[in-house]
């Protein structure tokens, strides 16, 4: 039940067709999880923070530092030192007060992926690395847990959302990892993956729209175009070949 | 017509800096063969020193995945091809 307060604040979201209260109650009885809180995850977590999203877990190990500054627009120069998941829980709070943040300062490895997700209703990738990404990916598939893949290099990004059992996920899409290296971005790139993540969410918890499942979305911020490509399961995927529904 | 190849933007230094080259091919192989004759720079980050496709690169024909044991599939003139170098940044 939505209070009057919460009616005012949502109103041109409720007046969506389709959304109305009731995609808002979905909204506020709704647990999120953003693995990452630096560029991809800064956006998501504002828009779905001011969406009325009633949980939302963001987590991370990095302190902010000055060249996180050029994109995590959740950090300031104040933040400088301090762990990205404190800075991110006070700016979040101040944006909206009725909703619970829950910062996490930690490495998420395979042993605790599963603890650190189990629970919530989707998840969204913002991490920094791809181990990672494969890591959050297999646990989400295990557990049966919408995730909402995103990646940024320099002015391309690209975006795609998993429902286990029913859609693609990240490991039918890429079977390995290339070397480590430090990658180039402009703040703009993870804004706009950052908030399809965001968008991706809001549909899939107030289950409107068209998800990208199957689809994943490339943003070509240099020549400023949109690919979408057509990603199947992949019969013997080592993450989601055993999965109902396939 | 022949057959266009889009490069992300993690490859294009890898061939002068081109969003999409056109080739000739029957198949995606016969593609990809005729674009690293073009671009020779290309071919160790597409392919490892056995001649496979990397793990990390996935390769869509008329927009569609396509896994590294259906490159020999036949493509049409006037298709695309889409090269996908992995990123993970974020």
């Amino acid at each position: 039940m939505l209070t009057s307060d919460e009616r005012n604040r949502y109103d041109r979201q409720i007046s969506i067709p389709g959304f109305g209260e009731q995609g808002q109650e979905k909204l506020k009885l709704a647990k999120v999880v953003i693995a990452g809180c630096g560029g991809l995850g800064s956006p998501a977590a504002i828009y779905l923070a001011a969406a009325g999203v009633g949980t939302i877990r963001i987590i991370d190990h990095d302190k902010v530092e000055l060249s996180n500054l050029n994109r995590q627009v959740l950090h300031w120069d104040k933040d400088i030192g301090r762990s990205k998941v404190g800075s991110g829980q006070e700016k979040l709070s101040q944006l909206n007060k009725n909703i619970h943040i829950e910062p996490i300062n930690k490495t998420i490895t395979g042993k605790n992926a599963g603890t650190l997700i189990a629970g919530f209703n989707v998840i969204i990738d913002a991490l920094d690395n791809l181990p990672t990404r494969f890591i959050i990916n297999k646990a989400a598939v295990e557990l049966g847990i919408p995730f909402i893949h995103g990646a940024v290099y320099g002015l391309e990004g690209r975006v795609m959302t998993v429902v286990p059992g029913k859609s693609a996920c990240l490991r039918c899409l890429y079977q390995g990892m290339p070397p480590p290296e430090k990658f180039p971005v402009l703040g703009t790139t993870p804004a706009v993956i950052g908030s399809i993540q965001a968008t991706e969410a809001v549909k899939l918890i107030t289950g409107i729209g068209k998800l990208l499942t199957n689809r994943l979305l490339i943003y070509d911020g240099l020549n400023m175009k949109f690919t979408e490509l057509t990603v199947n399961r992949k019969k013997d995927c080592e993450h989601c070949a055993n999965q109902a529904g396939k | 017509m022949g057959i266009t190849v889009y490069l992300p933007a993690y490859l294009r230094p890898y061939a002068d800096d081109k969003e999409s080259i056109t080739v000739q091919g029957s198949t995606i192989k016969e593609c990809l063969d005729n674009l690293l004759k073009l671009y020779p720079a290309l071919n160790k980050m597409v392919f490892d020193q056995d001649g496979e496709l990397h793990t990390y690169v996935s390769i869509f024909a008329a927009n569609e995945i396509v896994y590294s044991d259906q490159l020999d599939k036949p493509i049409k003139d006037g298709e695309t091809i889409h090269i996908l170098y992995v990123i993970g940044g974020g």
